[in-house]
């Protein structure tokens, strides 16, 4: 099939490819650039192991194509990772460990800090909302939700509800 | 859209509009669709945004549902619309997912096609017979079937305006939050002293399209308004036994004909407390 060609910013890096057009997202970072973080998980938008940002708002990588990065800012974890933005999210998931097998962690990392710059306030209730479209099979998620909460408080967010 | 509507009519039946993806990328992935040409629509400008237009507010096909729950147009003139969003799946798919692309897919158990059909939303289309437009009613025909012809593209949606003391009730039953609802309704009503009038109900995820049926309506206004509100349930379960209301993996269609009751009542309540 045609390749397409497609320019994005990748992390922060100019970068140029050419693809098939029916070349996922998903596949096209994690096989051309090696980018391990989001994961392909059930492939059809539930799970949200696949999750990347994408001119600033997170979306399902495995629910896109690649040639609809063509001209975009994609970030994924490897991206927040290096830039730092995130350190404080990763230390809470590290003592709270809040994951097992971290297969999802990645999209409940990328998915945790969509919700903490956008909320005003913040709940239990709202974080589980929140990373309702993110599957974890293993924690039971509450160890995730402490996570986020005590992040939300050390960012300057009021954590609201009974269990604050 | 010139260029999207020309590469349509040279693939036909082979070619598909591409929105938001969210439904329609799955269904490729799991081979369900094998379109031969996907036509993107996400850089058609004229696509895009929300604006007012006289009395209506008018979404373009392309505005992503996030888009929708955070215009200040929206908060203002139609917040039924914000509230009912939050039911719709979730933060990664409402940034991508697009209102003309729910609409056009006609799940029955969406959130917007029930919300056009409650607003009485005019369905704008553009395609071989030129422009033309239709009411919700008529444009829903079915499971994931429309009005719209093979050539057709979704433009927008106008949704008149309501009056400033209109009150709404958004009530969706879902196993979790965002997922399709097993029973929900919409309802739109004004109070004038004590009296419910105007009352618009819009059932949905219970049968093969959102339902709004007058014979519930009536029956659940001219209740609400002697005394027999509590009655509501029975009386429009009662109403849905002649109505096509469809199982799902859960819930029978009796289990389905009671929650519709119940939710119904919950509505009209809320509608007369708020």
């Amino acid at each position: 099939m045609d390749q397409v060609t497609v320019r994005l910013s990748l992390n922060g890096a100019e970068v140029e490819a050419s693809v098939e057009p029916r070349m996922h997202a998903i596949d096209f970072l994690r096989e051309r650039y090696e980018l391990s973080s989001p994961r392909v998980g059930c492939e059809h938008g539930v799970c949200g192991a696949c999750t990347i940002r994408v001119s600033g708002r997170i979306v399902r990588g495995c629910l896109l194509l690649a040639v609809q990065l063509d001209g975009a800012d994609v970030q994924t974890l490897e991206g927040l990772t290096a830039a730092g933005e995130i350190a404080d999210l990763q230390q809470a998931f590290h003592e709270r460990n809040a994951m097992q097998c971290g297969y999802c962690t990645s999209g409940m990392l990328m998915a945790s800090q969509e919700y903490l710059q956008t909320a005003t306030s913040c709940s239990r209730e709202a974080i589980r909302e929140h990373l309702s479209g993110n599957y974890c099979r293993c924690t039971g998620y509450e160890a995730i939700v402490d996570a986020v909460a005590k992040v939300a408080v050390s960012r300057g967010l009021k954590l609201l509800g009974d269990n604050a | 859209m010139v260029e999207a509507l020309a590469v349509k009519r040279k693939w036909g039946d082979a070619g598909r509009f591409l929105a938001g993806g969210q439904s329609l990328i799955p269904a490729v992935n799991l081979r369900l669709n094998a379109s031969s040409c996907l036509i993107d629509l996400n850089r058609v400008e004229e696509l895009r945004g929300i604006r007012r237009s006289d009395n209506h507010v008018v979404i373009g096909a392309m505005a992503t549902h996030a888009e929708v729950m955070e215009s200040a147009l929206i908060a203002e003139t139609l917040p039924i619309l914000r509230e009912a969003g939050t039911h719709l799946a979730h933060t990664a798919i409402r940034n991508r997912g697009t209102f003309g692309g729910s609409l056009a897919l006609a799940d029955p158990a969406a959130e917007w096609p029930a919300a056009c059909l409650l607003l009485d939303a005019e369905i704008r289309i553009i395609g071989d017979q030129g422009s033309w437009s239709c009411p919700t009613s008529d444009f829903l025909q079915g499971l994931y079937t429309t009005r719209l012809g093979e050539n057709d593209l979704l433009e927008s949606v106008a949704i008149p305006i309501p009056a400033a003391n209109e009150r709404y009730a958004v009530i969706e039953l879902a196993r979790r939050r965002g997922d399709f609802a097993v029973a929900a309704v919409l309802a739109r009503g004004q109070v004038v002293g004590a009296r419910l009038e105007k009352l618009a109900i819009v059932l949905f995820g219970v049968s093969d399209r959102p339902l709004r049926l007058a014979a519930v309506e009536s029956t659940a206004e001219a209740m609400a308004n002697s005394g027999q509100s509590e009655g509501i349930s029975d009386a429009v379960r009662d109403l849905l036994a002649s109505v096509h209301i469809v199982a799902d993996l859960t819930h029978s269609v009796q289990a389905k004909r009671h929650l519709c009751g119940v939710l119904v009542r919950r509505a009209v309540h809320q509608l007369l407390s708020a």
